[in-house]
């Protein structure tokens, strides 16, 4: 009797182990186990990995290891800086969403024209009506625009430079505070609008805003073809300071390696 | 304020971005932009990417908020937006990942002091940062954003767009991969 009771047990034995160890192979046990060392578990993740590490050594250690791994990791040290720095990004993608419009038919457009430019715009008296750049490309464009051109090089971004006149942007882009400007500086390198630059330079004032020193120069340069162009008071010679404003460009591109 | 309240003010706000309100928009990412930048800088480990991902996202939402049509928080929306910016982030920028990996590797390497010559906290901190850092993407995604952002496991999978049981074979890669990557700083 004794004999047949130790079959019967062994035979009950061997069933539970085979039926664990089907209800609970190591894929999925190592999924429960995962639950439960990351706090995200239920009790069936519990009852699962019970059952297997009894029958599986291997899957008990690293139960047991990842269990000590996870009490030894750091809170994420998000410190005061956080706040400014997620300001400053929230900030400049709000600059950058004042020039663009969200309507679908729209996409694409960039819209300009506070007073202040628009007053300057008339006084300037080049009554081209910059109210609205219109902005050559497609839905790519604001990923471009956004870019940074110093580690986000390829052949296909500066054709697309190229083709859309924007090679400048680049050189505003290196500067990951001047999201703003790059509009502004886009747009004198499009030949189409003076205003933005006049904008560009009450930017400049802004405290937070840090220029590079070839962007200073740069900046240099348009406001000195700004104080020209308002000592005219005409657009006559717009044409050659727009030259020397690009050939400042120019040399910004050359030294960028752009 | 009230959950609802929230709710509605959020909607509020949304249908003023949407008539082209940008002050609105500015309101609406208010609360959520420390989580979308301390996301992204947990995810890249670097304040500068964290900058350029975070402001891709805020700029990708604003310009995609015209298709939102709300069947998912407004906050969960510009998660998995912020999630698949630093997913394209990541892909601009592989070359530079892959050297930021040797780099890491040769911190990591057998020549790094050991706790005993250079021991504390501090140290192994920056051991578990770096090892974070050499983690797949996926891994590192679904490490992030569960234990350092806490979100449960049915919210990373959706972020993710991948089963919760992907997430967890993907956890417990990461948590293996981790455990031998300290192993020479600690005993287990």
């Amino acid at each position: 009797m004794i004999g047949n009771d130790y079959v019967f047990i062994s035979k009950n034995i061997s069933a539970t182990k085979n039926e664990a160890m089907q209800a609970t192979d190591c894929p999925t046990a190592r999924e429960a186990i995962s639950a439960i060392v990351s706090g995200n578990f239920s009790d069936e993740d519990v009852c699962i990995v019970e059952r297997h590490i009894e029958i599986c050594s291997a899957c008990a250690e690293d139960y047991n290891s990842l269990l000590q791994l996870v009490e030894i990791l750091p809170a994420p040290d998000h410190d005061a800086q956080f706040n400014a720095t997620a300001d400053a990004a929230a900030r400049r993608a709000v600059n950058v969403a004042r020039h663009i419009t969200i309507a679908p038919a729209r996409i694409g457009t960039y819209r300009f024209g506070s007073a202040f430019s628009a007053a300057a715009m008339l006084a300037i008296g080049f009554g081209l009506g910059f109210a609205t750049i219109k902005h050559v490309g497609n839905g790519n464009d604001l990923q471009m625009l956004t870019s940074q051109a110093n580690n986000r090089i390829t052949t296909d971004y500066i054709d697309f430079l190229e083709r859309s006149h924007l090679l400048l942007l680049g050189a505003a882009s290196c500067n990951p505070d001047c999201s703003a400007q790059d509009f502004e500086l886009v747009s004198h390198q499009r030949r189409i609008s003076i205003e933005l630059l006049i904008e560009a330079q009450n930017i400049r004032k802004l405290p937070d805003v840090k220029l590079r020193p070839q962007e200073l120069r740069l900046m240099e340069n348009i406001e000195s073809a700004l104080t020209q162009v308002a000592a005219q008071g005409t657009t006559e010679k717009y044409g050659s300071i727009r030259e020397e404003s690009d050939a400042a460009v120019c040399e910004i591109s050359r030294r960028l390696g752009m | 304020m009230s959950q609802a309240s929230k709710q509605y003010d959020e909607k509020m706000l949304i249908a003023a971005v949407q008539s082209g309100n940008t002050d609105a928009f500015a309101q609406l990412i208010a609360p959520l932009q420390r989580r979308i930048y301390s996301m992204c800088y947990d995810l890249c480990g670097s304040h500068d990417d964290a900058q350029d991902i975070a402001q891709e996202a805020f700029i990708k939402a604003y310009k995609g908020l015209s298709n939102f049509v709300g069947d998912a928080a407004f906050s969960t929306w510009l998660y998995r937006i912020t999630v698949n910016s630093w997913i394209d982030h990541r892909r601009r920028n592989s070359m530079r990942e892959l050297q930021s990996d040797i780099e890491a590797e040769d911190l990591l390497d057998d020549s790094t002091p050991k706790p005993d010559v250079i021991a504390g906290a501090t140290i192994l901190t920056r051991h578990i940062e770096e090892a974070v850092g050499r983690l797949s993407p996926q891994q590192r995604a679904v490490f992030v954003l569960r234990f350092y952002q806490e979100f449960t496991i049915a919210e990373t999978a959706d972020l993710l767009n991948i089963s919760e049981g992907t997430v967890k074979t993907l956890m417990f890669r990461a948590l293996k991969k981790l455990r031998e990557l300290l192993r020479p700083y600690r005993d287990w």
